[in-house]
């Protein structure tokens, strides 16, 4: 009797604990910032759990990739499944995400800045705190990085290893309390409700402002290709191979102001794509863009993404190549 | 291992299982090696550091008393050439405490030269002393004989005792995390921005002092928790020092353990050295009195320059001490005025304005030394005063300004309630002479449930905040 009024009381006073804690793994879209909608849609459409019928041609890539795809523009059956901040490491995994449980796309659009061929991004801050990766795919990043000697890359403001996993997983207060103390600033139900609406409206389509003033490019000193990214992208690209589906690795377009001083990183990034091309040259579906391509600064919302004028110009640009190839 | 990390819960939990399943013989020995593996998480030198600097004492004190004073200055020298050796080439390893047992064991061996205790015969006992794990981040400073007794005797488990030491340990995770935390965040954005207002740097100046007692104090009531939850109890380190009316008594109620430490191996050795001794006897009567207190100042004064310099080289700790040192000495030669002051207008001094005056007007000369230990360097001082000085604005703190500093509204807020929380629990431990924590254990149920909520919660949400490390535990 003693043992179980200890237990009550230990219980009493722990349920502030217990409720916050069940809040937090229950309502993510009610205390997440609105990038959270964003992948979790991303998310929910890749396993199935949306009204949305499977698509032809889907976009997988980072922010740039996002914002420079237009699927209204391109095909009835297009989604871009692009997402801000991710390397070719969540391309792989939406890929194959999207075979197991939509079903195998015709074609594929893959596109990675180079910032995001040097550097993990979001993997912390993005797949892991969503829960855009799960727990299998978390650790095979780990493990590969920790292979390929990478792991340093991988771990970012102290976040590493399993243990932090863990706290991830089981939607520790240590990691998710400031997004709900920020919550209380503003209404992110709301929010995230309008986002998330948003997306499945423009099928993933989605422009950016960033508050920085310079591109992505412009600020690297040079280009350093991770190998557990390379390792990524061409395991996307194998992924496609082995599924038949025509992919295009292609290059969104740079800005104009900044495209010469950008030199010194796009002629080696073109570099590393002329080798992956004659890596590839064997494979009829494969498709890899070399080249680098600017654009007047009318077209861009920043000094990094396409506005929805620049997305036009640009998906028309690549409309009768891609469409092209699916009549074929 | 910081008290806060979800790696230290882990290891606490699984000692303080194994701590009360195993024989009360053997409990100490379980703590010698958690206190190890808790060292072996920040680095091997580090406990090597540990166990040679123990070694050296342990061996030192079984000789001290044949071989007189030669061993225990060699000694002494040894273990200051050891501290040279650490911080140059481990730098980790002055970060962790490092001054804290070296004290206890400079303390330990002068008590043996001094023949209060006997030296101890087992060098892991030794050991378990200095390195006693809750106590080496931060301390307090242990004194061998209380502590070493703990370890000889076994400890039950008692419910009690372990819920009052949880909720120590909770009111100083309250502290550090609500308090300290934010107070940091605040401070390390002012630090980080030229462009930042006089007027929020002097806000900036006004929560240094917050910061530091909240955390250290914090740090203190967690390590003694800890403590109390293993059935061992440390050593006070603060009693509402900023309730205090002088200076004197302030040291007496702020980082206690450090003070009397002070006081006995560094006041007292002074003044009763032979030259101090010889040079006050050599007076004649009438001068003799002025004489003992001119020998007071000069220990006071070689007392607080170490004090100083204990905190760190670099001018600011130099000037630190000075000017503790100065207004010691002012205090303790103006004494006999204020005494009589005190005697001639009883009624003006009872009075609770006149108290508070006091309070305040210690608080304001225990001011600075906090500022130069929340500033990173005296330049930075300097700078932060020509601020207040040539660029004040007001306007910055009340137009949103104020919310740009690592901090924002409701960052404020929860500080804010956070400060009221300790201002209650201060005066309620002021006035009614015991610790809030015990009182609050004392509280029927639903009091009691409601107080823990409101602490849990805070902290909850504190958990928005970056957890930095210790201040003290750098000294």
């Amino acid at each position: 009797m003693k043992v179980l009024k200890v237990i009550g009381k230990v219980i009493l006073i722990l349920l502030p604990v217990i409720a916050l804690w069940v809040f937090l793994a229950a309502f993510p879209m009610n205390y997440m910032d609105g990038e959270y909608s964003l992948y979790n849609q991303t998310k929910d459409y890749i396993y199935g759990e949306t009204d949305l019928k499977p698509s032809d041609i889907i976009v997988l890539g980072d922010s740039k990739a996002k914002s420079g795809v237009l699927p209204s523009e391109l095909s009835d059956g297009c989604y871009n499944l692009a997402q801000g901040g991710s390397t070719s490491v969540e391309a792989y995994y939406t890929l194959k995400n999207y075979i197991e449980h939509m079903g195998v796309p015709k074609t594929v659009i893959l596109s990675e800045s180079a910032y995001h061929f040097s550097s993990f991004d979001g993997f912390w801050s993005r797949d892991i705190y969503f829960g855009f990766l799960n727990k299998e795919e978390a650790i095979e990043v780990i493990n590969q990085a920790k292979k390929l000697g990478e792991e340093a890359f991988l771990n970012s403001n102290g976040e590493k290893g399993k243990l932090t996993l863990l706290e991830y997983r089981i939607k520790s207060p240590t990691k998710y309390m400031s997004a709900l103390v920020n919550a209380l600033k503003e209404d992110r139900l709301t929010i995230n409700r309008s986002s998330y609406e948003d997306m499945v409206n423009r099928k993933g389509f989605k422009t950016f402002v960033s508050w920085w003033p310079t591109s992505g490019e412009y600020d690297m000193e040079s280009l350093t290709i991770l190998q557990t990214l390379d390792y990524y992208y061409r395991k996307t690209i194998d992924l496609c191979i082995e599924n038949g589906i025509e992919v295009y690795s292609l290059n969104m377009p740079l800005i104009a102001t900044t495209y010469d001083d950008c030199k010194k990183i796009w002629q080696p990034f073109s570099e590393y794509f002329v080798q992956l091309k004659k890596d590839y040259a064997g494979f009829a579906n494969v498709h890899i863009d070399t080249e680098f391509a600017s654009y007047d600064e009318k077209y861009f919302d920043d000094a990094d993404h396409l506005n929805e004028a620049g997305a036009i110009v640009y998906t028309d640009s690549i409309k009768e190549m891609i469409l092209g190839e699916v009549e074929q | 291992m910081n008290f806060l990390s979800l790696l230290f819960f882990a290891f606490f939990i699984v000692l303080f299982i194994l701590y009360y399943v195993l024989p009360e013989k053997a409990q100490w020995i379980l703590l010698l090696a958690g206190s190890l593996v808790f060292y072996l998480a920040l680095s091997i030198p580090a406990v090597l550091a540990l166990a040679l600097e123990s070694l050296i004492v342990f061996v030192a004190a079984k000789k001290v008393r044949e071989k007189k004073g030669l061993v225990l200055v060699l000694s002494l020298i040894l273990i200051v050439l050891i501290i040279a050796l650490k911080a140059v080439p481990v730098k980790l390893i002055s970060t962790l405490g490092m001054s804290y047992y070296t004290l206890m064991l400079i303390g330990y061996l002068v008590d043996v030269y001094n023949e209060t205790i006997e030296p101890e015969k087992n060098y892991a006992r030794l050991l378990l002393f200095a390195g006693f794990f809750p106590a080496i981040s931060q301390g307090p400073i242990n004194r061998y004989e209380a502590l070493a007794s703990q370890f000889r005797t076994g400890h039950k488990f008692e419910l009690q005792t372990i819920k009052k030491g949880l909720i120590r340990f909770g009111w100083g995770a309250f502290k550090k995390m609500v308090i300290a935390n934010r107070a940091a965040a605040f401070m390390a954005a002012v630090g980080a921005n030229e462009k930042a207002a006089g007027s929020i740097v002097l806000l900036c100046l006004i929560l240094m002092p917050l910061n530091l007692y909240a955390d250290f104090s914090g740090c203190v009531d967690m390590a003694l928790g800890i403590g109390q939850m293993l059935g061992i109890d440390l050593p006070e380190n603060f009693r509402q020092p900023y309730f205090s009316r002088s200076i004197p008594e302030f040291w007496r109620r702020w980082h206690i353990t450090l003070s009397s430490w002070m006081k006995d191996y560094i006041y007292y050795p002074v003044m009763m050295s032979k030259p101090v001794k010889k040079f006050i006897k050599a007076a004649g009567k009438e001068k003799k009195k002025s004489r003992t207190k001119l020998a007071s100042c000069a220990a006071l004064m070689i007392l607080w320059i170490f004090m100083g310099l204990w905190h760190g080289t670099g001018w600011k700790f130099l000037f630190m001490g000075i000017y503790c040192g100065i207004v010691f000495i002012l205090t303790y030669l103006l004494e006999p005025v204020s005494k009589k002051f005190d005697e001639s207008h009883e009624k003006l001094t009872s009075n609770p304005i006149w108290k508070f005056w006091q309070q305040l007007r210690t608080a304001f000369l225990a001011w600075f030394p906090t500022i130069m230990i929340g500033v990173a360097s005296f330049t930075q001082f300097i700078n932060y005063l020509g601020k207040i000085f040539t660029d004040f604005r007001i306007k910055k703190v009340f137009d949103g300004g104020l919310f740009k500093f690592g901090l924002d509204e409701i960052q404020w807020i929860l500080l804010i309630l956070g400060f009221l929380a300790l201002l209650v629990g201060s005066v309620i431990e002021y006035n009614f002479r015991e610790k809030i924590t015990d009182l609050v254990a004392k509280q029927k149920l639903p009091i009691r449930i409601l107080i823990y909520w409101f602490v849990i919660l805070m902290i909850m949400l504190s958990l928005s905040v970056a957890n930095t490390e210790f201040v003290y535990a750098q000294f």
